[in-house]
């Protein structure tokens, strides 16, 4: 029944690889158009087969449903490290319902950012070295989504994260590209060292990596028991969880992790498209939706979820209404949504019904369709943004206006957008996030649905803001006046049809099909007829207020408010001085406290050491050497002397 | 009678032995080596010893030190200054030489010393025929095989020395 | 004339050959001190050969030998000076030519 599944998996995830090896190994040195093509053949195949793996595989299950209980599918697995005797790593790939969905997700994306960039990056000299970063990451995202166990997700975790820092300091000319990449990768890094401690704790307890043996309550409760750590008992089930929720803390950038996310925003356009916006930074998400059987367990860490994602949603959400840049913006934007996914998974918790390890499946569902329809709007404004900088060469907010005449198409596909995004009825932001608070409404967590709903008001608030001012009012000055790139118009256009359709289309698949493979709660609250109501009127709002302030497609309504608020504006626009403070720790705490006295130490006590070793040596040398001294007369009486102390000693012996 | 002639020529062994080690001049220095090997010789006679004594002048005199008298006149010149060794080599020459005389002198005991033979040394035990005899025995004893081999010893030392002295070609010394 | 003067007079000739040895500034004055030396060797050898060896057919061949062995000592050593003489220009002992370290 797998057969039919493995060639189209595999094709979907080593066509990447392929194109990668190509493109790396000719170091770029192939003509321009031999890339290009390349570069489209295979993502447009690896796409292809995606789409043949994911309909072979809903065939597969919907077919005997009964060989398939908890719709996972083990397509390909191979024993890779024997750790003990009873502790085996393998690598292979896996299907269930959400990394199929993954799998044409990132498939499809990496197809229509390819293509775009092809427009995009025409001017650049790294053209080639960029389509094998991408195709790189293309394959490592891939196999994170297949991976069958907990190992393989995070050696494509790190790769993912490899790929992420070698694309944002892709122009590695600029010192704050430089630096963001690093930033990225040593805040991602710092979260995978608890995340590995995790893995490690819990595979050690539970004897395996396999998401199938190991995401399940039955493990999970072999583990819900108490442990002793410095004197004192904590729950093992959250610790252990704890551990392995802090790499997608990290990786979904979560407060206070979430410093690296606006700071990528240095590498070009097509890469915050995908990474760092549809594909990458879901993949905390992913996880803890993965996970969620073994999380469940523990309602703490559960709270913890929730908490973490409803502040980091609405803190983003704050900060971007104040942001100039316009990247930054959509990255606040993405800090807030992954903020919204978060919620959902925490609000798999139900409050008042706390049996053990049974949770509200509206909550995982709703993450993983927000998933998938901000993978798309994100995307799409991503490119869009791109396209209003390569027209206007700058990010900032002031020199843009009245675009709409120049880019019509892009017009229609920002504006398309931010209805999603807004969460306006009929588009597809409205149902994912009519789905997200519901569950938590459903599950009994009111507060975290309330902000929620303020959040989405906020979005819509911002994300017209950013619409009118790009689009609307006055033209600047210096307007150039030039045409839309024909590669980078198509991708934005086809994005647009999902933005509005995906979620009126999707929403049964994923409220029947996409749900946990572990017990669910029969809920008795029903669908509260308010509550899409209020999500829209939320979305319409935001999208008034925005019209009211901002509609002219200038600042000057807000002028006036902006004064008179003059220092809450300030903390909010410098992101509530989060890198600042963090910059501190780093340069003041830990290089002068901790770094300079290692440092010092080293060079003067360690290198010390070895070099006065050294200079003992020599001058033990200069004592010696005077007796070579080339004079056969000295050598001959040393002989002569020597002979006679052997007599000597010789005789004084007897 | 003949400890007197003992004396006389050991006395005048030792005094141009001196000499050779004293003398500023090499060419000085090597008369007075061929002096010191005729009083050898003539020691070495009273010895009883005439092989020996012929062998000693003939190899000796009249091999080695022409060899060396040839090599001082080749590679001296004209007007060379003699520089005398310095005093404090002079103090380390003797302290090592007055060691070397002195140690074994002092613990030289007479009566360790084997026994002298009852009977004086025959003519004929250090006379031609005998040690012709010995030099080609080949069975036990005999010193026929070191006789082949010095005579391979020689050949290869000539052929040696006149490789190493010889002057090279100065073609090929120019080639850097 | 006993074993005892032949002995003492080869020790006497042979701290002469080693003061000659050490104090010669010429190379070819140390080759003649150490023909003294040997000299003072081959006499000790007579020496016992005369009065106590039991065989001094081989105790007067011992010496012949060692004359012919010098001999070509004294060939190599002297073909080695011309050589060198040729490359330094002198036979200073003291003068290092390159042996220092």
């Amino acid at each position: 029944m797998v057969d039919p599944l493995v060639l189209p998996t595999a094709l979907a995830l080593f066509l990447p690889l392929t194109a990668f090896l190509l493109l790396a190994f000719s170091q770029g040195r192939l003509p321009r158009p031999v890339i290009t093509g390349l570069a489209l053949a295979f993502s447009c195949l690896s796409m292809v087969a995606a789409y043949t793996a994911a309909s072979r595989y809903y065939q597969a299950v919907l077919l005997a449903p009964a060989d398939f209980p908890s719709r996972a599918v083990v397509v390909f697995t191979g024993q890779w490290l024997n750790l003990t005797p009873t502790l085996t790593a393998s690598l292979g790939l896996f299907l269930d319902p959400i990394a199929t969905m993954m799998l044409v997700l990132i498939t499809t994306i990496a197809f229509l950012v390819t293509v775009y960039s092809v427009g995009y990056m025409d001017h650049d000299p790294a053209y080639g070295r960029f389509f094998a970063l991408l195709s790189l990451f293309a394959f490592s995202m891939l196999g994170l989504v297949m991976a069958p166990n907990i190992l393989q997700t995070y050696i494509f975790w790190e790769l993912v994260g490899v790929c992420s820092y070698a694309l944002i300091g892709f122009w590695y000319q600029k010192p704050a590209a430089v630096a963001a990449s690093k930033k990225a990768f040593i805040v991602t890094r710092f979260a995978d060292s608890f995340f590995l401690l995790g893995i490690i704790l819990t595979a050690s307890l539970t004897n395996t990596f396999d998401f199938e043996i190991l995401a399940t309550t039955g493990t999970a409760a072999g583990l819900d028991r108490a442990i002793a750590i410095f004197g004192h008992d904590f729950h093992l089930l959250t610790v252990a969880g704890l551990l392995v929720f802090a790499g997608c803390w990290g990786k979904s950038a979560m407060f206070p992790l979430h410093i690296w996310l606006p700071d990528a925003m240095e590498g070009p356009t097509p890469v915050s498209s995908i990474i760092h916006s549809a594909t990458m930074v879901v993949a905390g998400v992913f996880l803890t939706a993965r996970m969620l059987p073994f999380f469940a367990g523990s309602a703490f860490l559960l709270t913890t979820i929730s908490t973490v994602g409803t502040f980091t949603a609405f803190f983003a959400a704050l900060v971007a209404i104040t942001q100039v840049d316009i990247k930054r913006i959509l990255a606040f934007s993405t800090l807030s949504q992954l903020g919204l996914m978060m919620l959902a998974l925490g609000a798999a918790r139900l409050v008042d019904q706390p049996a053990a390890f049974a949770v509200n499946g509206l909550a995982y569902s709703a993450a993983m369709f927000h998933i998938f329809t901000h993978a798309f709007f994100k995307c799409l404004l991503f490119l869009s943004a791109g396209a209003v900088i390569h027209m206007v060469h700058s990010n900032d907010l002031a020199a843009m206006g009245g675009l709409r005449r120049s880019m019509p198409w892009t017009y229609g596909g920002v504006l398309a957008a931010c209805l999603a995004i807004s969460g306006i009825f009929p588009f597809s932001g409205f149902w994912s996030k009519d789905a997200i608070l519901l569950a938590a409404w459903q599950s009994g967590q009111v507060v975290p649905a309330m902000i929620g709903l303020g959040v989405g008001a906020m979005t819509a608030f911002y994300m017209f803001r950013f619409f009118f001012l790009i689009f609307h009012g006055p033209a600047p000055a210096n307007h150039p006046v030039s045409h839309e790139n024909p590669w980078m118009s198509p991708p934005i256009v086809i994005l647009a049809v999902p933005a509005l359709l995906a979620g009126y289309l999707g929403k049964d698949w994923f409220t029947s099909f996409c749900l946990p493979p572990m017990p669910i709660a029969a809920l008795h609250a029903a669908h509260p007829a308010w509550l899409p109501v209020a999500s829209t009127g939320a979305g319409l709002a935001g999208l008034l207020l925005a019209w009211l302030l901002y509609g002219s497609g200038d600042l000057a309504r807000v002028r006036g408010i902006t004064a008179r608020l003059a220092p809450l504006y300030r903390l909010v626009y410098a992101k509530f001085y989060i890198d600042e403070a963090c910059l501190f720790v780093t340069r003041t705490i830990i290089f002068l406290g901790v770094a300079a006295p290692i440092k010092w130490f080293d060079r003067q006590v360690v290198d010390g050491t070895m070099n006065g070793l050294g200079r003992l040596l020599q001058a033990g040398g200069a004592m010696v050497r005077w007796v070579q001294n080339g004079q056969l007369p000295f050598y001959l009486g040393s002989t002569v002397l020597g002979m006679i102390l052997l007599l000597i000693i010789n005789a004084l012996r007897q | 009678m003949s400890d007197i002639l003992f004396y006389a020529l050991a006395g005048l062994l030792v005094i141009f032995s001196l000499l050779v080690v004293l003398a500023p001049n090499l060419v000085h220095a090597a008369i007075a080596l061929v002096a010191s090997f005729f009083m050898t010789a003539g020691l070495y006679l009273l010895l009883r010893m005439e092989f020996v004594a012929i062998a000693q002048v003939l190899v000796y005199i009249g091999g080695v030190v022409i060899f060396v008298v040839i090599t001082i006149l080749l590679t001296t010149r004209l007007g060379d200054r003699h520089v005398p060794p310095t005093p404090r080599q002079r103090l380390w020459g003797l302290l090592i030489a007055g060691a070397l005389l002195a140690l074994p002198l002092t613990y030289l005991d007479p009566t360790l010393l084997p026994n002298p033979r009852a009977t004086p040394l025959s003519a004929e035990a250090g006379g031609l025929t005998a040690i012709g005899t010995r030099l080609l025995q080949p069975s036990a004893g005999g010193f026929l095989a070191p006789f082949e081999l010095i005579s391979l010893l020689l050949l290869i030392a000539l052929i040696g020395a006149v490789v190493i002295a010889r002057k090279h070609p100065p073609s090929r010394r120019d080639n850097p | 004339m006993t074993l005892y003067h032949c002995v003492a007079l080869s020790l006497i000739l042979l701290a002469i050959g080693v003061y000659g040895m050490l104090t010669r500034p010429n190379f070819i004055g140390v080759l003649l001190s150490i023909e003294v030396i040997m000299n003072a060797a081959n006499l000790n050898v007579i020496g016992f050969a005369h009065f106590s060896a039991q065989d001094p057919t081989a105790g007067a061949l011992f010496p012949v030998f060692v004359m012919a062995v010098s001999a070509c000592e004294m060939a190599v050593a002297l073909a080695i000076l011309i050589a060198l003489f040729r490359g330094k220009g002198h036979l200073d002992s003291r003068r290092p030519g390159g042996l220092h370290g």
